[in-house]
């Protein structure tokens, strides 16, 4: 159920601001016995989510609640990695990879009993592209769509504007489907007379709205507890819990206190908490979880982006033209980057920094996706190699002051743009000053509030900065936002102004080809590319880390990670609501 | 005296006009964009129209809207003229709030859906007040007899023994306090596992009976509440300590013992009666410190009050509910200011504000 599939920009320090993918996909639900069906799983959020509306939320706690609640047209297999249908029983594409037709599922019907129409998929889309709604970035996952009809009251088709390799995945997991007959009239009422006419607005719809799902909403108490209950309608195969909670911890070592004293079943915790809690329960106890560690491509990566910026514009005006030269003095030069990446001990950083929890990341592409090339290995640590590179292209020490300077006497030196606030990217900068500095370069770290941070990446105003993108949840993963240089203008996320003919070529033509075996091809070569460039220097793959009670049963790690709808507890082990012990 | 709380009163709006003048105009012209930043950070790529038409509705609607008095490049407002937009805007906002319009936050709701920053800090009230009614309380019956028995013992262990406790109370900091309570003597610790580690009540509280869930109350709020204690605690102590030696040598004292009182007599009517109203005026006037910290235990201890609130607008920039905020703690501030101010009068019949 892969939402907002592309990458979009993740700062792992302040959870408020992360929009990472929206990955919730199923694994092959089990057929649960009639004995193995009941209990609750009990959940943590570390802060709340600021609604509970499938199309107008946009934080990572609504994602996890609603996963439960809502069901797209497809979702990505757990297990597999591949799209399946959910509320479509089947789909097809047409030749020219434009159109896609759906076939709904007969028997697929909302928690109020109603069956769920074409009617409702065309609804729902309209919501998502209705202006009046709080949708804008959901929308801008459709702009290529252009029109979504109802053929008839079980199949749906989506036109898109252009070839696209994964129209599939662009029209039918993008968003929730819902009840048209519900939720007509608050979307219709305009927002200004809303009140008068005693219709709630449909964004001011902020909880208890109902999907298709295998659960629906039970309360919300605010900064407590959110409360999920067993859909009794439910159409599809029914999960073993009873109810879902999610508690809300906002500090986390309060968090980890109410994992280990048994409040909670599942917790992410970070990499500090996972070496405490590797071997025992930190209590010098024997532990009653389970430890896992996975990647997926929901990790994403962290890397130092470097301005790339290398090109000129045209400006016509007053019958005059003016050449405008866009050049970065020193990173603009691909030898100056990979010197930079030479000088970079990642494998040190990532044991040290990161307790070796990741992988060194090296490319754009999820090291296990098909589309990372297996050939490509990440450039050593390799002082000699750094300076030769940098001599080559022109910047050694001329005056043997220890410090490097290019042939006009300008010293190797250039700001570092750093969001303030995430202490491992702080931490970094400073490790990276002082091997840059014993090196002759000279770095000067800048910690900045993420809104201005924000503003500098907007106005390409950086030499260097330290990011991370959050993963797109699916094997396969659109390099277009981020590396093609239309991404460039526009505040687009190419924001390091990466340009380059034969990468927009490979881009172009990889999206647009229908056939696996061939894209898969011309990502690698595109990886190769990007490798040669360094537009970025890669840093760390991410990993997941997850404690998970030993009271859960059937828990399985799929190429896309873990998925809670599998799992079941005995009847003698169920704890909270509507279980056996206390 | 009528007038002067009249004057005190009438010099409350300037003031609360300065105070949330300065916050508006340090959120408005700080650095970045918090609309930007918002819709960014939320969004996979949006169109660059789409984009700015969307940024220009949210700074519309929450009054964030630059408007170009001199008619520059729209691209590149300069600081004067960023100045001008902000005291328009805070002036838009006094207009607003003078008519009951406070605004609406950029991102929270309550849940019913409304975004008015006074419903949302009302909805968190009640457990920021009852957490901060308990301290106060707390540190007022604490502070006392440690104060009394100290100055009556002065110079012995135990004098000696509290001064070191009180001054290293008076040391920690909040954080690391709740980080230890919580650690060491809430469930799932290394310690003793007596307390619970979040929240303000049992999820079950609503089963439980009147008498069981009062007493649920308190076993949930014994940690943030000693969190909160501490500090306050020390602050008082040390000076219900110096007043009651002023107290003790002070010539009616003297006086009460030289005509044969007991000393249990001299020191609980006398001595003590008198160092109590600086007490009193020192507590009210603590309250505001009292409610800052609470942000930090309510971080901690997830306890879903106005504290939480603040801190999350703050570093979301959300003006409307910062400065609502700032509105209520500023009130609260002068309010307890004008109160002890008075206590003091009352209590101290040579202290003449007329």
């Amino acid at each position: 159920m892969t939402g907002r599939r592309r990458a979009a920009l993740t700062l792992a320090a302040a959870a408020t601001l992360v929009a990472l993918a929206a990955r919730a996909a199923t694994a092959d639900i089990p057929d649960f016995t009639p004995d193995q069906m009941g209990g609750t799983l009990r959940r943590c959020i570390s802060a709340e989510p600021q609604n509970l509306n499938p199309i107008t939320g946009k934080d990572l706690y609504e994602r996890y609640v609603n996963e439960y609640v809502f069901e797209r047209l497809l979702q990505y297999n757990n297990d597999t990695g591949e799209l399946e249908g959910v509320l479509a029983k089947s789909w097809e594409i047409s030749e020219d990879g434009k159109t896609i037709t759906y076939h709904l599922r007969p028997e697929a019907c909302f928690a109020d009993g109603h069956p769920v129409t074409s009617e409702d998929v065309v609804f729902s889309f309209n919501i998502v592209m209705n202006a009046e709604i709080d949708a804008r970035s959901m929308a801008s996952y459709l702009s290529k769509c252009e029109s979504c009809t109802a053929v008839d009251p079980h199949t749906v088709r989506f036109v898109w504007k252009e070839k696209y390799f994964n129209v599939a995945g662009a029209s039918g997991n993008i968003f929730s489907v819902l009840p048209k007959h519900l939720y007509a009239k608050n979307v219709d009422v305009n927002p200004e007379k809303a009140e008068e006419a005693g219709i709630t607005h449909y964004n001011d719809l902020v909880q208890g709205i109902v999907g298709t799902g295998p659960y629906v909403f039970e309360y919300w108490k605010t900064g407590e507890e959110i409360s999920l209950v067993r859909n009794p309608k439910y159409w599809g195969k029914p999960r073993a819990f009873d109810r879902i909670t999610f508690r809300i911890i906002t500090d986390e070592q309060a968090s980890v206190q109410a994992f280990l004293s048994g409040d909670i079943d599942y917790l992410a915790v970070t990499p500090e908490w996972y070496l405490k809690l590797k071997d025992h329960d930190g209590r010098g106890k024997d532990k009653d979880f389970e430890i896992y560690r996975y990647s997926s491509p929901a990790n994403g990566f962290s890397f130092i982006g470097w301005n790339n910026a290398s090109y000129e514009t045209v400006v016509e005006a007053d019958g005059k033209t003016t050449r405008i030269e866009h050049r970065h003095p020193i990173f603009s030069d691909p030898r100056v980057r990979r010197a930079m990446t030479h000088l970079v001990d990642r494998k040190s950083l990532l044991k040290y920094l990161y307790h070796d929890i990741g992988d060194i990341a090296n490319g754009p592409f999820w090291s296990e996706s098909p589309q990372s090339d297996p050939s490509v290995k990440p450039l050593p640590y390799d002082r000699r190699e750094a300076m030769r590179l940098l001599a080559e292209a022109g910047w050694k020490d001329r005056d043997n002051d220890g410090w490097i300077e290019n042939a006009s006497g300008k010293p190797l030196a250039f700001e570092w743009t750093i969001p303030s606030g995430h202490q491992q990217s702080m931490d970094l900068a400073r490790i990276i000053k002082e091997e840059f500095r014993r090196n002759g370069i000279d770095v000067k770290p800048r910690f900045l509030d993420w809104p201005v941070f924000i503003t500098k990446l907007d106005n390409r105003d950086f030499d260097a900065i330290i990011l991370a993108w959050g993963g797109s949840g699916a094997l396969e993963h659109d390099p277009y936002q981020i590396w093609h240089s239309d991404a460039i203008a526009d505040q687009g996320h190419n924001f390091i102004t990466f340009r380059n003919a034969q990468a927009d070529r490979l881009i172009i033509e990889a999206r647009t080809e229908l056939d696996l075996a061939r894209r898969t091809k011309l990502f690698r070569e595109f990886h190769r590319l990007v490798h040669r460039l360094q537009p970025y220097t890669f840093f760390i793959d991410r990993q997941s880390l997850r404690l998970i009670s030993t009271r859960m049963q059937n828990v399985t790690v799929g190429k896309l990670g873990i998925d809670t709808q599998q799992w079941w507890i005995p009847r003698q082990l169920r704890r909270g609501k509507g279980g056996a012990a206390p | 005296m009528r007038t002067y709380i009249l004057k005190r009163l009438l010099l409350m709006v300037p003031t609360l006009l300065g105070i949330t003048l300065l916050t508006y105009a340090i959120v408005r012209l700080a650095p970045g964009d918090p609309v930007e930043a918002l819709i960014r950070s939320q969004a996979g790529d949006i169109n660059p129209q789409v984009f700015a038409r969307e940024a220009d509705r949210i700074r519309e609607r929450l009054g964030l809207k630059d408007y170009n008095f001199w008619g520059q490049d729209p691209d590149h407002i300069d600081l004067p003229e960023k100045v001008l937009n902000a005291f328009y805007g805070y002036g838009r906002w006094v207009w607003h709030m003078a008519h009951g319009d406070f605004g609406e936050s950029m991102q929270y709701r309550t849940t019913d859906g409304s975004k008015d920053p006074a419903r949302l800090y009302l909805e968190r009230a009640h457990v920021t007040i009852t957490l901060n009614a308990i301290a106060e309380v707390l540190i007022f019956l604490i502070a006392i007899p440690v104060g009394l028995a100290a100055a009556r013992y002065r110079g012995r262990l135990f004098d000696r023994f509290s001064t070191i406790m009180l001054l290293g109370f008076w040391s920690v900091p909040h954080v690391l306090a709740g980080t230890l309570l919580l650690n060491y003597l809430a469930r799932g610790g290394i310690g003793l596992e007596w307390f619970p580690y979040a929240g303000l009540h049992s999820l079950e509280a609503q089963d439980l009976t009147w008498l069981k869930s009062f007493g649920d109350v308190f076993w949930h709020a014994t940690l943030p509440v000693m969190c909160l204690v501490y500090g306050g605690l020390a602050y008082l102590a040390k000076l219900g300590r110096a007043s009651l030696l002023e107290s003790i040598r002070a010539d009616y004292v003297r006086t009460a013992r030289a005509k044969g009182l007991p000393e249990s007599r001299v020191v609980y009517h006398h001595a003590l009666r008198n160092s109590l109203l600086p007490m009193i005026t020192t507590m009210v006037m603590m309250l505001p410190a009292l409610l800052g910290g609470s942000v930090v235990v309510e971080r901690i201890f997830s306890i879903p009050g106005m504290g939480q609130l603040v801190v999350g607008a703050a570093m979301q920039r959300d003006l409307a509910v910062i400065m609502f905020g700032t509105l209520v703690f500023g009130t609260l501030t002068l309010v307890s200011l004008l109160v002890g101010d008075l206590l003091y009068a009352w209590a101290d019949p040579r202290i003449r504000y007329d």
